[in-house]
């Protein structure tokens, strides 16, 4: 069919899982290639050369890579179900610089802090880590989805968090959300995993301890080998 | 009408960004020059995450982070000027390849500013910027004659600083990246690019920027002594 929509995913991995939930919001029917990431297909290295990642939609054929450039285009291509960001440019503006500092500060925090043994440098990066967190705290505070009354962008931006998060925890045998210090961060990833949409289409937690300790293997096999 | 500011910084590539766009789109401006050795209580308070310029002020409310000023320009103004094509797929694509270049800025900056001694193109961090380089020319430029097509867009303005900016960065540092016989096409970008009216009046003066890239990389290197080999 012309208008086909593909989605090449892993079903444990965060930026898929966002993309997954705006298709779903929107109603757009899917077809999901799995990919297993050991063993990039050739399909997943023609459709992204560049950087040979998840997630990968192909509307009519045609490749989309990076999850909020993705989040844009469904956004702008469904256009008739689900609003994900509002008509007003300074609240997109907002939607769009959290969503980037969830990624860029947020997600980079949590996983060098988990990635790292026990220590001073570990205590740090979990220090700095919060201390993003905290930005969101205040974000989220008064409101019970980033999106108002409804999930939005930056809920699904920031969606790993209640969940991903708690695995990253796990396996970096740390603690990061800690709900004393961020209850409103904390109530709403409560609220947000409660969504049917949501909690139906999450991978279960084994599985995201399982593939992040996967990661941290293979990186940590990369970092033996490149030693001299 | 909403009064607009925009806190910059005269040597800083998107601090011109957002000079750019606003000019393109014929919207009135008021500038404000930061000192960022000593930053105002204004900056502080206006962009309390990253304390860095730009910062675009709209009817009191502030924007930051340059990527994020231009696509709300591009919302609030899109009678005149109209900086991403219509196509929601080509779209797609310039967000994406203005999402390489500042994924790829912290590679660009160390390979300039943080390695202390001179060093030719045998440099694994220059090698690494020549490979950008030339995979914006292949996939992102192409035959075109600006990323944006036959007039310039919001991809041409995120890549504004290679026209110009870079070229300052490779006299600091002695080498020669962007040469029409390494990147034929990208070379031939950037003449045309500096070349539109409203980049032409609204570029640092040469010596100053190249003044002060000297003095940043002193800054740089003397905070980080160990070279990388």
């Amino acid at each position: 069919m012309g208008d086909q929509v593909k989605l090449i995913a892993t079903p444990q991995s965060l930026p898929c899982c966002r993309v997954e939930w705006a298709l779903k919001l929107k109603e757009v029917d899917y077809e999901y290639i799995e990919e297993d990431l050991r063993n990039k297909s050739a399909f997943l290295l023609e459709s992204n050369p560049i950087h040979k990642k998840v997630p990968v939609l192909l509307h009519a054929g045609k490749p989309i890579v990076e999850s909020l450039v993705i989040l844009e285009y469904i956004e702008e291509t469904w256009k008739d179900k689900y609003p994900l960001l509002s008509d007003d440019p300074h609240e997109r503006a907002m939607a769009r610089f959290w969503a980037k500092f969830g990624d860029e500060k947020c997600v980079v925090g949590a996983f060098g802090a988990a990635w790292l043994t026990e220590g001073e440098e570990k205590n740090k990066a979990i220090e700095s880590a919060q201390e993003s967190l905290a930005f969101l705290e205040k974000q989220i505070e008064g409101k019970k989805y980033f999106g108002g009354e409804q999930i939005g962008f930056l809920d699904l931006a920031v969606g790993w968090i209640p969940h991903w998060l708690k695995a990253l925890e796990e396996v970096g045998e740390m603690k990061v959300l800690d709900p004393g210090r961020f209850p409103s961060l904390h109530e709403w990833g409560q609220n947000f995993l409660e969504i049917p949409l949501i909690k139906n289409s999450l991978p279960p937690r084994e599985k995201v301890v399982e593939y992040f300790n996967a990661g941290r293997s293979y990186k940590r096999s990369l970092e033996a080998a490149n030693k001299p | 009408m909403e009064e607009v500011t925009l806190l910059g910084f005269w040597p800083s590539p998107y601090s011109h960004r957002v000079i750019w766009a606003l000019k393109l789109k014929g919207v009135k401006y008021e500038y404000i020059e930061e000192d960022l050795g000593n930053k105002s209580d204004m900056l502080l308070q206006y962009n309390p995450v990253y304390k860095k310029i730009p910062v675009l002020v709209h009817g009191g409310r502030p924007i930051a982070e340059s990527f994020v000023i231009l696509q709300y320009i591009e919302d609030t103004w899109p009678h005149t000027y109209p900086l991403l094509p219509k196509n929601a797929h080509e779209r797609a694509l310039a967000r994406f390849w203005i999402k390489f270049g500042e994924d790829k800025g912290y590679i660009i900056f160390s390979a300039f500013f943080l390695v202390s001694e001179e060093k030719d193109l045998g440099d694994a961090g220059m090698k690494e910027v020549l490979e950008f380089l030339k995979i914006l020319e292949e996939h992102a430029l192409g035959d075109k004659k600006f990323f944006g097509g036959d007039k310039i867009g919001m991809v041409d303005i995120a890549y504004g600083w290679l026209s110009y900016f870079f070229k300052g960065m490779e006299e600091m540092r002695g080498v020669k990246l962007l040469e029409p016989s390494t990147l034929p096409r990208l070379h031939a970008w950037a003449e045309n690019f500096k070349q539109v009216s409203v980049i032409k009046d609204n570029l640092p003066d040469y010596t100053k920027l190249l003044v002060h890239l000297k003095s940043v990389r002193e800054k740089m290197t003397a905070q980080n002594p160990t070279s990388k080999k």
